[in-house]
């Protein structure tokens, strides 16, 4: 073995910036919200 | 990955002009961007992370030229000059030349985990970083890949192995 073997080490990185994308679509299954109750007290 | 809290709000801005001054509504960077290396990533932050410690070690300007002359990042061009490589528009910077380390002398470097680019050679808040290693071609993921620097030897990013891609 050379006394210059490794001596070099090599690095790598490859990398993806990810730019993600989410959309929400209102299908009209969702359940309807029950009426808000009268909050007056009894 | 960018930093979120320091560079977040005006990339959004930016994209959705929704900055209260017009000045709000652009980016930018120090025209310093300099490498390092980690043996601890940074937090969500920029910061916490872990640079080697020992005397030999400093991060490196990347707009100065390598050894070939050559600034040492460049963006990637498609070959036919359409913008276009298989079948997808490029968005890649990667190094055209060698990103080289000073060499540990004295001592180990340690296990390198990642890579951060700072605005200047002693900024304690990272703009940007990302582990060692690469995705997998078959399965998509991203596979870390630790290197290790012992003493005598020289840490170098070898032409093309320091890429960064917007998908």
């Amino acid at each position: 073995m050379s006394e210059n073997t490794n001596k070099y080490v090599y690095l790598k990185s490859k990398s993806v910036v990810e730019i993600r994308g989410g959309l929400s679509v209102n299908n009209g299954t969702q359940k309807k919200k029950p009426e808000a109750k009268d909050s007056k007290k009894e | 990955m960018f930093n979120a809290e320091k560079h977040g709000n005006p990339i959004l801005n930016a994209l959705f002009n929704t900055g209260k001054k017009t000045s709000n509504n652009t980016i930018t960077f120090a025209t310093t961007p300099y490498l390092a290396l980690f043996t601890q990533m940074p937090n969500k932050n920029g910061t916490g992370f872990v640079e080697p410690t020992i005397d030999e070690y400093q991060r490196i300007l990347l707009t100065n030229p390598g050894p070939y002359q050559k600034q040492i990042m460049k963006p990637a061009v498609a070959e036919d000059g359409t913008g276009n490589y298989e079948g997808r528009l490029l968005a890649v910077v990667r190094n055209q030349d060698l990103a080289t380390f000073q060499e540990a002398e004295s001592a180990a470097m340690g296990t390198i985990v990642g890579y951060g680019i700072f605005e200047s050679a002693t900024a304690s808040t990272a703009s940007f970083w990302k582990e060692l290693g690469q995705y997998d071609e078959e399965t998509g993921k991203f596979v870390p890949e630790t290197v290790t620097i012992g003493q005598g030897q020289i840490p170098i990013f070898r032409i093309g192995d320091l890429e960064v891609k917007f998908a």
